[in-house]
């Protein structure tokens, strides 16, 4: 037997689907709206980091530009269709291993090994850096003096933030989410009601 | 007059109180700090609790009470990777069923005095990380076996 269920009028014709093509359908808008969704978190969760990152940043006045660890975070984000579901990730260890290696340091604070890790740069208008000198702005930059930071860096936690975030964002989506399923899937219950099938 | 701490201040000093009272009770030689610059400077071992942040959420649709989430970091500085887990494990299974949530009051002429009143629970809402930190390789000192513990609690009447 073939079942036609009408579901919209086009052109003032009435178009049929089979029970087969409406389950298809709604696989693919459930889908498609967690995808939508969570890779919004996902942005929002990265948006949240990158908002306390740039905000602990000491920068020259006037220097308005993204930070190098939040382009990474940002660029981390991927969207993967594994079959049976979505699946969106925002955190990159290994590209973040590699293009910004102070992120953990940055994120839980810490003593910074100076072996291999120093950071070069200048204060005020060139000056290298002096023990006990204050009252000048560091300036980030390759071939100048070598910065070795002796007091412990306290951590930023901007991880926390902004995976403490997404928990809480999580729980209503997901509420949001299941009642979607659910009108969805009662529809489907009441459409096969009326056409008396299994 | 007695002036009054609000809410996540509360909440940071309770968790503290809890967990100074029971570390006090079954360890020895354990300090128990409240900021990270605090940590880096007392003798390992140490704990440091935190209050990070605050994610509030509305209590229902059209309500204008917010129901406060905060986010605690429990911080673990140990001298050895065993007393790094054991550590751990003991704060975890501590933390897990929340504590006394008290509010707290400076009196007027002696503000290092705190006033303690019971005032409902603290209840932990999720975990968020428990695990090692490892900032980089070959670490020294105090980032050498250290362990951190985030967690969400709520503050419930």
């Amino acid at each position: 037997m073939r079942l036609r269920i009408t579901t919209q009028v086009k052109k003032g014709k009435k178009q049929g689907v089979t029970l087969a093509q409406l389950n298809k359908t709604l696989k693919s808008t459930m889908t498609s709206g967690f995808r939508i969704g969570t890779t919004r978190l996902a942005k929002q969760t990265v948006n949240r980091m990158g908002m306390i990152i740039d905000g602990s940043r000491k920068r020259p006045k006037g220097y308005s530009g993204e930070s190098n660890l939040v382009r990474i975070l940002r660029e981390s984000i991927d969207v993967n269709d594994t079959g049976s579901g979505v699946r969106v990730s925002f955190l990159d260890k290994k590209k973040l291993d590699n293009e910004a290696p102070y992120w953990r340091l940055l994120n839980y604070g810490g003593i910074h090994p100076a072996k291999g890790i120093a950071v070069p740069g200048f204060f005020g208008s060139g000056n290298r850096p002096e023990r006990g000198g204050a009252g000048e702005t560091f300036y980030y930059g390759r071939n100048n003096f070598v910065m070795v930071p002796q007091k412990p860096i306290e951590g930023i936690r901007y991880l926390n933030a902004g995976i403490g975030w997404l928990n809480t964002q999580w729980g209503k989506f997901s509420r949001k989410f299941n009642k979607t399923v659910k009108a969805t899937l009662k529809q489907k219950t009441a459409a096969k009601q009326m056409f008396g099938m299994k | 007059m007695a002036s009054w701490f609000r809410t996540p201040r509360n909440a940071e000093l309770s968790i503290l109180y809890y967990l100074e009272t029971e570390l006090s009770n079954d360890w020895s030689g354990v300090t128990l700090v409240k900021s990270f610059k605090n940590a880096s400077k007392a003798s390992l071992p140490v704990v440091c609790v935190e209050l990070l942040d605050d994610n509030p959420i509305w209590r229902e649709i059209g309500s204008h009470e917010l129901i406060d989430v905060f986010g605690i970091s429990i911080d673990i500085f140990a001298t050895s990777n065993g007393q790094r887990l054991d550590l751990a494990s003991y704060v975890r299974d501590k933390i897990k069923d929340g504590c006394v949530f008290y509010t707290h009051s400076q009196q007027s002429g002696s503000p290092q005095t705190l006033v303690r009143t019971d005032a409902g629970r603290i209840q932990v809402a999720s975990f968020l990380e428990d695990r090692k930190v490892e900032i980089f390789d070959n670490v020294e000192g105090h980032d050498r076996f250290r362990h951190v513990i985030s967690i969400q609690v709520r503050v419930t009447q």
